[in-house]
């Protein structure tokens, strides 16, 4: 038991006598690990414990315990003040100019043309319309003859067509997958037929390529207040709540009757600018109730009724994002495309 | 066409002050009016003068000083012209008008002599575009009024673009009907006959051989006298832009212009027998028309002709040989109806557009002829003296049917969308001409003559809807229909904005580029004329072909990009590639595919590839090269859930393109679907790019959305620590790291997990022909933690495999 006393005083010197070097948190970790680890000689105080006498066993017990709670207290209080100090220091060292910019990522951008595609979509989605494509070389009978625009009608002429043979065009229109369509597939028909489409006309507001977005619904009991009620869900989704509509009777082969659609003026919400010709309203886009001979060319019954709606992509995109000149879309200038990160 | 609120007042009573009210009701009928213009703008500072006195100018022969009375003020004005006289009345702009021609009037000296004014010509008006000399006006004007009440230029002009449907609104007669109908009035056009001078036709006759002709009426009118119109007609033609040419000429063109009807005068003395047949061209026939340019004919075409010779061309113009010219006395004046599908596809053939030919296209109004040829006779009478008036002659072949159209207001309420009653129907309809009666709830509905577009029961819904104002139809959303038929295409837009959104987080920006590319473009990629769809009627030289490639439009928005001094450049396109399926030229029919479309992703890059101004990496730029793309190619394939990728040696003669030491193939699922590479120095020269280290890629979208989406499933994460091992060491420079990763992977080391290339060198202290790679190995086991020894083992038998291979030397 004396032995045991000695070696015990013994090691809490030491114990203790290292303790007072050590002067960070680092060494405070070594110190704990060989004061009261598994090879620390207090551990091994304590399985020897068995080998005593059973008497003794129990004051042994209290003694070895005694020890290591004071070495235990001892290091909390080290470590506490150890931890003060490194946070100080921490907090006065690591002091950083916030003002430096940081490391930005060159990031990319979808194209216009296809950020508004994508707004169209996404507000066409939940009206139940789904996207059908088409080819962009087209025969001229699904992009004139079936939409009620023949040969010898003057509506041909309202279109400037890039002709690749007698009968082959390329589409002037994507008005051509909506016939295809209706050739496939039985009504009810609910479909946006986005893409490229191509005429002959190059000036300040007429590029011979540029992206077109129509709709189409067919069904029974389809009518023309619908048609309305669906144009002005999407003038309110695509330029703001406030937006009202107007239609205007106009002709296109493949719809009777036909209108178009003006928008309150983006640019003055409806005051009178330059941008609307101080009428306050921008022409969007053509629209009508599809025109029975269509449905006739498509074999659909007579009792079937639909709408139709089309819209150049590139005229929204410059309403929305104020963009003066068509032709930037397809110069590919990198600063145009930038900004619409 | 241009419309006079004055010409047009004639037929019913307009309120000029009201144009633009008339304007927009117009325009909300589906007759949209593009302009409306006020004759008076611009005069509202001309007013009467009277001369006083006139001397000549001290230091110019040609001019002459006035003093003018305008009524407050005496007023010297210096004035060119030398029509007039003291006391004569003229037109004075005083100081400060903006005239219709855009001439401000400011005080000013004239060869050292004050002019504080203009005497004003009729074109300084804008009322003519000839001029000789100033106005002089009637003696009773008054001093210091308006010179435009005085002229009577009180006029408002309203441009109107017509749908191509409504022939009918072509003349005065059809705008008069829809204005009438908007202010609630009738119009006032009644033509009495004209009573002929001599019995019969004069020796005329008309013969109809053409089916295409459904009627002619002629008439031959004796001893005209060719002279200039009055003015209040020459007015009235050069308000719609047509040029005043004689009294006989100017009355067809006149008579048109009311009625929407073209008609066409001959010279008698041209006319063999004076027999008008109306029949087809014959082969290689040729005629030389009143522009002057010379025609040969198809036998398609319908002509006007006599026994002899054509006279003609029906509908579009008229030979030169047969007009009318100085000398011409006696007149055969043509009032006829075409079949519109003929006339427009002899117009479009010969490229020639005429108001006649434009009119026709439109369908005329056949039951209305008659009158318009006493139109005409009774102003020939009025205005060119004739002997003999002969009574017309007048051949019918096809007589128009008269349309009926039945519906009820119901189904037209259920297609409006909006209530509408029989009695609503009626009171909207009758006013523009048609004619509507009732049996139980059927309406009959009777089109008028003159309504060639209306022909089913969808016109007369628009006719209702458009005549009720489209303002009235409420909007209401139809009930939502799902299907799941057509979805097609909704996930192909969905996979590519999976891919942009990628490839926008690597900093590549979306770009759009024209389908159509030059002509030699197709055959730099190494592609024959065979192979390729080109435009029968370009627009430019540079968009002559359907590309066959989007790399040549990368190519060029590089070179347009540096151009701009945009040098460090990332961009990619979706988009089309367009080829030929060699049909060997024959027309294909509507089921036939044409052209074998595909759509591929394209990108390009070239330069930093980081931000150039990065204090975080230092002062170094980073230059994109064949690994950053490789790279990126395959963040984008894994990012789309490809099951499987490689990239392995392109196909000897494909790719051309590329540099054939920096570029490889894309496998995805086994299937080669695309490029990566360095683009060819060859390629890069003929796009002056040759001094630029350019970068591409492209990939085949129809394969890409075949086995991209492929289904998740997690996995339980390894329960045991897994362990890494790193070796380097020298092999010849030759060694690829695809050998080296198939030897290791045949070296079958237990418990190998992953394993791979980490670091590459070949710089100071690596013996020539030797390069120093260093590879990492992963090895795990689900069931325990390995032991070292364990991994070790593994180790050893890869080092062996790789020694057996190759000539290497482990470093340490």
């Amino acid at each position: 038991m004396l032995d045991l006393n000695s070696k015990l005083s013994s090691l809490e010197g030491a114990l203790k006598a290292e303790l007072s070097s050590v002067k960070d948190l680092k060494s405070l970790d070594e110190f704990k690990i060989k004061a009261l680890g598994k090879k620390s000689e207090l551990y091994q105080l304590t399985r020897n414990i068995g080998e005593l006498d059973p008497a003794q066993r129990k004051t042994a017990g209290a003694l070895i315990n005694k020890l290591k709670t004071y070495i235990e207290q001892n290091i909390a209080e080290l470590e506490a003040g150890l931890k003060t100090d490194d946070n100080k220091n921490k907090l006065s060292s690591e002091v950083l100019d916030i003002t430096m910019p940081g490391r930005v990522y060159p990031l990319g951008a979808s194209h216009p043309v296809t950020q508004v595609l994508n707004e169209l979509i996404e507000i066409f989605k939940p009206l139940g319309y789904s996207i059908a494509n088409g080819p962009e070389i087209e025969h001229e009978y699904y992009n004139f003859d079936v939409l009620n625009i023949p040969r010898e009608h003057p509506s041909r002429d309202m279109q400037d067509t890039f002709y690749i043979m007698d009968n082959v065009v390329l589409r002037t229109h994507t008005s051509p997958v909506q016939a295809c369509t209706m050739l496939q597939h039985t009504p009810p028909v609910r479909i946006l037929s986005p893409g490229r489409v191509y005429r002959s006309d190059y000036d300040v507001t007429h590029t011979p390529m540029f992206h077109q977005v129509e709709g189409l619904v067919v069904d029974r009991g389809i009518k023309f207040s619908h048609l309305k009620g669906t144009l002005l869900y999407f003038a309110k989704r695509m330029f703001g709540e406030k937006t009202s509509i107007r239609l205007r009777p106009s002709y296109f082969p493949f719809t009777e009757p036909s209108a178009e659609l003006d928008v309150t003026c983006v640019a003055c919400k409806g005051k009178g600018c330059r941008i609307c010709k101080n009428t306050g309203w921008l022409e969007i886009l053509g629209c009508g109730m599809v025109n029975p001979n269509v449905f006739k060319y498509c074999n659909y019954p007579d009792d079937v009724t639909g709408f139709a709606f089309g819209m150049g992509i590139e005229r929204i995109a410059m309403l929305k994002y104020k963009i003066g000149d068509l032709r930037s879309f397809f110069e590919g200038d990198v600063r145009f495309l930038r900004q619409f990160q | 066409m241009r419309i006079s609120l004055n010409w047009l007042g004639t037929f019913l009573d307009i309120d000029k002050s009201k144009a633009s009210f008339i304007a927009d009701a117009l325009t909300n009928r589906g007759i949209e009016v593009e302009a409306i213009e006020f004759q008076s703008k611009g005069l509202e500072k001309v007013v009467v003068g009277k001369i006083i006195t006139k001397d000549k100018h001290p230091n110019a022969d040609k001019l002459s000083v006035l003093s003018v009375d305008v009524g407050k003020e005496t007023l010297q004005i210096v004035c060119g012209a030398s029509n007039m006289k003291s006391g004569d009345k003229v037109a004075v702009s005083l100081v400060g008008a903006e005239l219709p021609n855009g001439l401000v009037i400011k005080k000013t000296k004239i060869r050292n002599v004050e002019s504080s004014g203009m005497c004003c010509s009729m074109s300084e008006l804008g009322l003519s575009k000839e001029a000789s000399g100033i106005i002089i006006l009637p003696e009773n004007a008054k001093v210091g009024t308006h010179a435009a009440e005085v002229l009577s230029l009180d006029d408002v002009f309203i441009t109107v673009a017509t749908p191509p449907n409504r022939g009918d609104v072509l003349g005065y007669i059809g705008i008069a009907r829809e204005v009438a109908s908007i202010l609630e009035q009738k119009i006032n056009y009644s033509v009495t006959n004209v009573k002929s001078t001599a019995k019969g036709a004069g020796g005329l006759e008309v013969e109809i051989k053409d089916d295409h002709c459904y009627r002619y009426i002629g008439r031959l009118i004796k001893g005209v006298k060719i002279k200039p119109s009055p003015d209040w007609m020459i007015r009235r033609l050069e308000a719609a832009g047509l040029r005043s040419i004689n009294n006989i000429v100017d009355i067809t063109n006149y008579v048109m212009l009311e009625t929407g009807h073209p008609l066409h005068a001959f010279d008698l003395r041209q006319i063999s027998g004076a027999k008008i047949i109306v029949r087809h061209a014959k082969d290689n026939e040729k005629i030389k028309l009143l522009d002057e340019t010379e025609k040969k004919l198809r036998t398609s075409d319908m002509m006007i002709t006599d026994p002899k010779k054509v006279l003609a061309i029906a509908g579009v113009m008229g030979g030169i040989e047969s007009g009318i010219s100085d000398d011409t006395t006696d007149i055969i004046i043509e009032c006829a109806c075409f079949d519109p599908s003929s006339i427009r596809l002899t117009s479009k053939f010969h490229n020639i557009l005429t108001d006649s030919s434009y009119r026709f296209e439109r369908g005329v109004d056949i039951d209305f002829m008659g009158q318009v040829m006493e139109k005409t006779t009774a102003l020939y009478k009025e205005l060119a003296d004739p002997k003999e008036i002969y009574e017309p002659v007048d051949v019918i072949t096809r007589k128009r049917s008269e349309r009926v159209v039945e519906l009820t207001a119901k189904a037209a309420t259920d297609f409006i969308g909006v209530n509408i009653t029989d009695l609503e129907i009626e009171k909207l309809l009758t006013p523009i001409g048609f004619h509507v009666s009732k049996t139980g709830s059927t309406l009959k509905i009777t089109v008028p003559s003159f309504r060639n577009d209306v022909t089913m029961k969808a016109d007369i819904y628009e006719e209702i809807a458009r005549l009720n104002g489209y303002d009235k139809i409420p909007a209401e959303l139809p009930a939502v229909v799902i299907s799941a038929e057509f979805s097609d295409g909704t996930n192909d837009e969905r996979l590519k904005n999976n891919i942009r959104n990628i490839l926008k987080g690597f900093g590549y920006l979306e770009t759009i580029t024209y389908s159509f590319v030059p002509d030699n473009y197709h055959t730099l990629l190494g592609y024959s004329d065979d192979d390729v769809i080109k435009l029968k009627n370009p627009i430019t030289e540079t968009m002559k072909i359907m590309r066959t490639s989007l790399v040549t439009s990368m190519l060029e928005s590089v070179k347009y990009n540096f151009n701009h001094r945009n040098m460090d450049l990332r961009f990619f396109e979706i988009g089309k590639t367009y080829l030929s399926r060699k049909n060997s030229g024959h027309i294909p029919s509507p089921t036939e595919t044409i052209a074998n479309e595909q759509e591929y992703i394209c990108g390009i890059c070239t330069g930093n590839v980081i931000n150039a101004a990065d204090w975080t990496r230092g002062t170094k730029p980073e230059n994109c090269n064949f690994y950053t793309v490789k790279g990126e190619v395959a963040t984008l394939l894994a990012g789309l859930r490809i099951p499987s990728f490689d990239f392995v040696d392109i196909n000897p003669g494909k790719a051309k393109y590329l540099h054939p030491g920096a570029s490889c193939a894309v496998k995805c699922c086994g299937k080669e679907c695309g490029y990566i590479g360095k683009v060819h120095p060859d390629l890069a020269h003929k796009f002056d790019l040759g001094g630029s280290d350019l970068y591409i890629f492209e990939l085949a979208f129809d394969h890409l959305k075949l086995v991209a989406n492929a289904g998740l499933s997690g996995k339980e994460l390894p329960k045991f620590p897994l362990i890494r091992r790193d070796l380097s060491f020298m092999v010849p420079i030759e060694v690829r790291d695809d050998k080296i990763r198939s030897n290791i992977k045949k070296a079958g080391a237990q418990s190998l997990k992953n394993y791979g290339v980490f670091d590459l060198y070949n710089g100071k202290g690596i013996p020539e022909g030797q390069k120093s790679m260093a590879y990492y190995f992963v090895f795990g086991s689900d069931e325990r933690t390995l032991s070292d020894s364990e991994v070790d083992n593994s180790m050893l038998k890869i080092i062996d495999g790789l020694k057996k291979e190759f000539l290497i030397n482990i470093r340490t």
